[in-house]
């Protein structure tokens, strides 16, 4: 009985791991498009309202896409130090609080040079690479994911009963 | 606000380290400073009333302009750059941050401005008393309608400011058109320079419309506006001096005589809108002010 017990135990704990990487994987996706979305937000508030960045910052810390929040959260908090650091050192600080991989955080840092700087069109130019960028990134990341679900899940449950099995 | 505050909230939009070159000057020099100026690829000045002097740090990047554009404009130069094409922003406590660079020229007017190659920040300055010459000449009888006049950077707008505060302080409600942020520097609402007791401001509309708003919501009895240069400036200042208001304003001319004798003002003259100028002249750091009567 001890054994079958040990044997769940162990398929569960391989397939949740499993779960847990592929579970990892979508919430990357889910960040890179949550980006991507409150991107093309402020790219219209900047574009066509002419908003301050500070205004559409605060913005999307409250009602922005859910998993993008907390980086603008952290922004918003930040830019209050603007002018003893410029924008673009602001920004790629609380870039490196997000979960991203070189080259994303590096897209994303690539923005904060322009944002803010100057006019609507170049801002508009900088604003759409970088999601261009992103957007590929997560599309790679979506399929990551999908594939992963399957590969870790089915990983995890299989190294688990083949432990399981040894085990018996 | 103190003499040096309006030197100190300037040289803040500044990079570190030509901040920190400005803030080692004297301070009877950040007190009489009426401008810093950065050109790019050249040194950084100070401008006083006799002249302007290098600060001594390194020279000036366009980088460095774009960090005081970004600066000033709060990370939103797109809000300078695109919304307006009058080549200037003004920010927290009436700071003017003039820009210069490439025109972007849509439909045959100028839209905005890209890749700077000059700024310059505008220190606001109250000097109270400085109307003191004047104001019993102004006021006596009774406040007649009255234009300011000098060339920029003489001080019509610090004695617009002056006269606006000492004639509010005196007990008349005075109504001020702020279009540009410079004369009060308002900010959430307060006028961080002082425009007296009885002054509505009214700030970032253009003249022709605030003029009439302010008649009709804040009932003045002198209505005040800066910088007259426009058609539509003039043609605001003709209809509000039908409403019943008196007026007092500022132009950019030599004398009384160069204000009168420009056709844009032909319009003013005719009507007989302005009763009285104010010629402010500048000689070094001392101004002089000469008041006529128009004679109609």
């Amino acid at each position: 009985m001890t054994r079958v017990i040990g044997a769940v135990m162990i398929v569960a704990a391989f397939s949740l791991s499993g779960a847990v990487k592929a579970g990892e994987l979508r919430a990357r996706a889910r960040r890179l498009s949550a980006l991507v979305s409150a991107l093309e937000l402020m790219r219209c508030e900047v574009v066509d309202r002419l908003a301050p960045v500070p205004d559409i910052i605060e913005r999307l810390a409250v009602s922005g896409p859910e998993a993008s929040r907390c980086f603008f959260r952290q922004l918003s908090l930040e830019i209050a130090g603007l002018g003893e650091r410029e924008f673009s050192e602001i920004w790629s600080s609380c870039v490196g609080t997000l979960d991203l991989r070189h080259e994303e955080a590096e897209a994303m840092r690539g923005l904060g040079r322009s944002l803010g700087r100057y006019g609507a069109a170049e801002q508009d130019g900088a604003i759409s690479r970088c999601m261009a960028l992103l957007e590929s990134f997560a599309a790679q990341a979506r399929e990551e994911a999908a594939a992963g679900t399957k590969l870790y899940g089915g990983l995890g449950v299989t190294v688990g009963l083949l432990l399981a099995i040894m085990l018996i | 606000m103190r003499s040096e505050d309006g030197f100190n909230r300037a040289a803040a939009l500044l990079p570190q380290e030509i901040r920190a070159a400005a803030m080692a000057l004297p301070g009877n020099v950040k007190a009489r400073a009426e401008e810093l100026r950065l050109r790019a690829g050249r040194e950084v000045f100070v401008c006083l009333a006799d002249g302007e002097r290098a600060l001594g740090c390194r020279k000036a990047e366009v980088r460095d302009l774009e960090c005081v554009l970004e600066t000033a404009t709060r990370a939103s130069a797109h809000t300078a750059l695109s919304a307006t094409a009058a080549g200037f922003v003004t920010v927290r406590g009436g700071c003017r941050v003039g820009l210069c660079g490439e025109a972007v020229v849509k439909g045959g007017t100028v839209a905005g401005i890209r890749r700077l190659s000059a700024v310059s920040l505008r220190i606001p300055r109250e000097v109270k008393g400085c109307a003191d010459a004047i104001f019993d000449r102004l006021t006596d009888g009774g406040f007649r309608d009255t234009i300011l006049v000098s060339p920029p950077g003489a001080g019509k707008t610090t004695l617009l400011r002056e006269l606006v505060r000492r004639i509010s302080e005196n007990g008349a409600r005075v109504a001020l058109i702020d279009e540009r942020g410079e004369v009060a520097g308002v900010w959430e609402g307060v006028p961080e320079l002082d425009v007296g007791r009885r002054t509505d401001v009214m700030t970032g509309a253009p003249k022709g419309e605030a003029a009439m708003m302010l008649i009709r919501a804040m009932t003045p009895e002198i209505l005040a506006a800066d910088e007259i240069t426009s058609p539509e400036d003039v043609e605001a200042m003709a209809a509000a001096a039908g409403c019943g208001v008196r007026l007092l304003a500022t132009a950019h001319a030599e004398s009384a005589g160069d204000f009168a004798s420009r056709p844009i003002y032909a319009g003013l003259m005719a009507l007989g809108v302005f009763k009285r100028v104010v010629t402010i002249k500048k000689r070094g750091a001392v101004r002089e002010y000469e008041v006529e009567e128009f004679v109609p």
